[in-house]
């Protein structure tokens, strides 16, 4: 009884998710027959499908894809792994949280797009300069997330730890990154998507390969539908690595259940 | 109370006929112009003789009508944009915008050629190794794509036997192009005139397009809205006739030094642009007249852009050109002799 309404309420929210896109889909029809905006900038959604099929089938979407992941994935294991280490420095030292935070929080405030001009100079347009941008993106999200899991250990673990006589590494692997893995997995996702949102933007400007570039060059060449397939097939990948993301969040962090009784 | 009910028609008719009045005309004209190379709100050539003058203003003045011009630092396929989501009434573009934006399904007229015969400029980091136009295969070249400058590339490539997909093309404007070459960035670029890094011994010449007419420019258009030039057809012929007194002026060389003069306020090198057109003659580049040749020229755009993977379908070339208004021009201004048929 208890599973069937269950089931239910999961099939209800299935296709209560389905509501708001067919929603939009109504309305860019509507938007479309009533001429409110141009078919050649608003491009009717039968044309992006067979645009999608066209790119598809000619190879020039994956190789795009891959060359997107191939940034992302660099990016995000450097600007990721820099924002670990600097997150367990200051987590585990009040002493490195005081000298370093504020400098942080100075250049957190930076946006995004404004390290471009400095990030040319310094790297020029190659693939170290698209790196380093999706590294920044990636970063942040990292060092708060690892700051927060680390400073939080709770004091009974610490102490526990002194009376195991555990050393500084010990104790680093075996009590403070398992008490912060929860915080540190929601770091690696939210620090992988932005990295996603971010290889988008590096490769505006100077790439020859990607979802970016794809974007870009059916700008150039009034191809808007390429331009909007981007945008869907940007979008989709990212909402595909939240998700597996997050089951992978689900299964490592499922001893927290039997540990302490709370579910995620 | 009465009264006005009695008047409410009379009223209601002035009212229509004013509204009449008003569709005859529009409250303002808009224009997308192409910026020089660096985003400077200049142009050369006869737009800039034009612009100068302010001739469209004074065209209009008398009208009301205000006149807006628009300079897009994102060149042509910025232009075709603007066209496309009604921003602009008019744009004045080179042969590959008109081609891209044609295969793209915007809706407009071409109704003026505009001058023709740009070349195309091959510019390399010595560091690339580049020594001759074969061995840009696999090497990065930064062009500003959908241009005029973008199809020279390709044509000159295909002259070596090379495809667009034999190198890495970079989009990239003028002015990040020319960063770009400077430190690395790129191994070669493809440009205008323009050569500042050359100019400072950063970077090399390679190769032009100035004695090779085959691989120069066809002339690009002034290019109209179908929705606009059906609704003011009077007020397109007269814009059109204002780009024609342009043309006339920059046709003639008694004014080559002035258009060198006035195209310094682009911000280009007077000797680049000085020797860029030193052995064109004038009045065969800047022909208004939609003529045969130019006909046949975007002909072979179109199937050259189809080939190399520029334009994704084509298009009837015969929905593209509309004669009726530089025709007309002509004869109103007594030039139909004066230009090359």
């Amino acid at each position: 009884m208890i599973k069937n309404l269950l089931h239910r309420f999961a099939l209800r929210d299935k296709l209560l998710a389905l509501i708001v896109p067919l929603l939009v889909l109504t309305l860019w029809q509507s938007v479309l027959s009533l001429h409110l905006f141009s078919e050649l900038i608003l491009i009717p959604p039968l044309t992006l499908v067979s645009t999608f099929i066209e790119l598809a089938s000619s190879g020039d979407l994956t190789n795009n894809i891959l060359a997107s992941l191939q940034r992302v994935i660099t990016g995000f294991l450097v600007g990721g792994s820099l924002g670990f280490i600097l997150g367990v420095v200051t987590g585990l030292s009040p002493f490195m949280n005081r000298v370093l935070k504020p400098l942080i929080k100075a250049l957190q405030q930076v946006p995004e797009f404004a390290w471009m001009p400095l990030i040319i100079l310094l790297f020029g347009i190659d693939e170290l300069a698209k790196v380093v941008f999706v590294a920044i993106g990636a970063f942040y999200p990292m060092l708060f997330n690892t700051y927060q899991g680390v400073s939080g250990v709770p004091k009974k673990y610490q102490e526990l730890a002194w009376v195991f006589d555990y050393r500084r590494f010990s104790y680093l692997t075996k009590v403070v990154i398992p008490s912060a893995l929860p915080s540190i997995i929601t770091g690696i996702r939210l620090s992988l998507g932005l990295s996603w949102m971010f290889v988008v933007g590096a490769e505006l400007f100077g790439a020859d390969a990607g979802l970016g570039y794809m974007m870009t060059w059916g700008r150039q060449l009034f191809q808007i539908d390429i331009v909007m397939v981007g945008l869907i097939v940007i979008g989709a990948i990212g909402l595909v690595m939240n998700s597996l993301l997050l089951i992978i969040e689900k299964r490592l962090l499922s001893w927290r259940i039997a540990f302490d009784g709370r579910t995620l | 109370m009465k009264h006005w009910i009695k008047l409410l028609p009379i009223v209601s008719l002035l009212f229509m006929s004013v509204s009449a009045q008003a569709s005859d005309k529009p409250s303002v004209i808009r224009f997308g112009l192409v910026g020089n190379a660096y985003g400077k709100p200049y142009t050369s050539g006869p737009l800039g003789y034009v612009n100068e003058y302010g001739l469209l203003e004074k065209e209009f003045a008398k009208d009301g009508i205000k006149i807006e011009l628009s300079y897009f630092t994102g060149a042509g396929p910025a232009v075709n944009e603007a066209i496309a989501s009604g921003l602009d009434d008019f744009g004045s573009v080179g042969d590959l915008v008109v081609v891209v934006g044609k295969s793209g399904g915007l809706k407009v007229k071409y109704i003026l050629a505009s001058g023709g015969g740009s070349n195309t400029y091959i510019q390399v980091n010595p560091a690339s190794g580049i020594k001759t136009l074969k061995d840009l295969k696999g090497k990065r070249i930064g062009v500003n794509k959908g241009t005029y400058i973008h199809l020279g590339l390709d044509r000159i490539l295909d002259g070596v036997g090379l495809k667009e997909k034999d190198v890495k093309l970079v989009n990239l404007n003028a002015g990040d192009a020319n960063n770009a070459l400077a430190t690395n960035g790129v191994d070669a670029i493809a440009s205008s005139a323009d050569r500042p890094v050359v100019d400072q011994g950063i970077a090399k010449l390679l190769y032009d397009t100035r004695k090779a007419p085959q691989y120069q420019s066809s002339p690009g258009g002034l290019l109209v809205s179908e929705s606009f030039a059906k609704k003011y057809p009077e007020i397109t012929k007269r814009v059109v006739k204002v780009f024609i007194k342009g043309q006339y002026w920059a046709s003639q060389e008694q004014n080559r030094e002035k258009q060198l003069i006035l195209g310094l306020k682009t911000g280009s090198s007077y000797k680049n642009s000085k020797d860029d057109i030193a052995d064109q003659d004038l009045k065969k580049k800047y022909n208004p007249q939609i003529t045969a040749s130019v006909e046949k020229k975007y002909l072979e755009i179109e199937d050259f852009a189809l080939a190399h993977g520029i334009i994704r379908r084509k298009f009837n070339l015969d929905t593209l050109f509309d004669k009726s208004y530089s025709e007309a021009v002509l004869k109103e201004l007594g030039l139909q002799n004066y230009w090359e048929k």
